[in-house]
């Protein structure tokens, strides 16, 4: 009989997260960066990040000393997020 | 005798002239009270009025289309609606699985002059596990609301 011990523990330890609010007050200097994975894409990581995809132009502004090409980005590449607005 | 009689008459009409005069002054005063009571409102007090789950958020911070069921791969969207007025007041979102793991844990500082709306997301790249989470918010490090959600495989 199997020892329920030997049940594999969930590992969160690679979970993402990221909040924001309408409400002011919120501190917005609050740096962010993220690091590109495997098949992101500046639209993807917007849309992760913020909810809307169409704020990778945002992140492609904050990174111009990192980005060339906007459709070109690379796993490891750690993106510095601007506040949401 | 009959001159008696109608002072009589007069006297109890003056009388209650004067009670019905009084009675509409009564009444006026409480109308009155109550005028400046209702102009005189405190503030609202802070307080969560709803949390929504969902797989998407939108520009106004309202989770778009509501759920409690999600996949592995799915992006969990939590939407916290506060009405009242606060200073610096912290929101927070502790996020646990069935067997009492915490998943993650995000905090909110905000400072709202009126109803607001504050997200918080979660994902993971190698896929959530199957099976029942729950998500805790506090508010000034009080636990005010639970919502229960499930991920199938």
């Amino acid at each position: 009989m199997a020892d329920p011990s030997d049940k594999p523990v969930a590992d969160f330890s690679d979970v993402q997260s990221g909040s924001s609010s309408t409400a002011p007050g919120t501190p917005a200097a609050k740096p962010q960066s993220y690091t590109v994975k495997s098949g992101d894409s500046l639209s993807k990581i917007a849309k992760h990040v913020y909810g809307d995809a169409d704020k990778w132009h945002a992140i492609f502004e904050a990174n111009r000393d990192k980005i060339k090409n906007p459709d070109l980005i690379h796993p490891g590449q750690v993106l510095d997020l601007p506040p949401n607005t | 005798m009959r001159q008696l009689r109608s002072h009589r008459m007069l006297g109890r009409g003056a009388v209650l002239g004067v009670a019905l005069i009084a009675l509409g002054a009564c009444s006026k005063k409480a109308d009155e009270t109550t005028i400046q009571s209702s102009g005189n409102v405190a503030p609202a007090a802070f307080q969560v009025a709803d949390v929504q789950l969902g797989k998407g958020i939108g520009a106004d911070k309202r989770v778009a289309n509501t759920t409690d069921t999600f996949a592995p791969t799915d992006t969990i969207y939590a939407s916290v609606h506060t009405t009242g007025t606060a200073q610096n007041a912290t929101v927070a979102a502790h996020w646990t699985y069935q067997d009492g793991q915490t998943v993650n844990d995000q905090t909110e500082t905000i400072s709202p002059t009126a109803d607001a709306y504050t997200e918080f997301h979660i994902s993971k790249p190698s896929g959530w596990p199957a099976g029942k989470y729950t998500l805790h918010v506090m508010v000034n490090g009080q636990e005010v609301q639970t919502k229960d959600f499930t991920v199938n495989k």
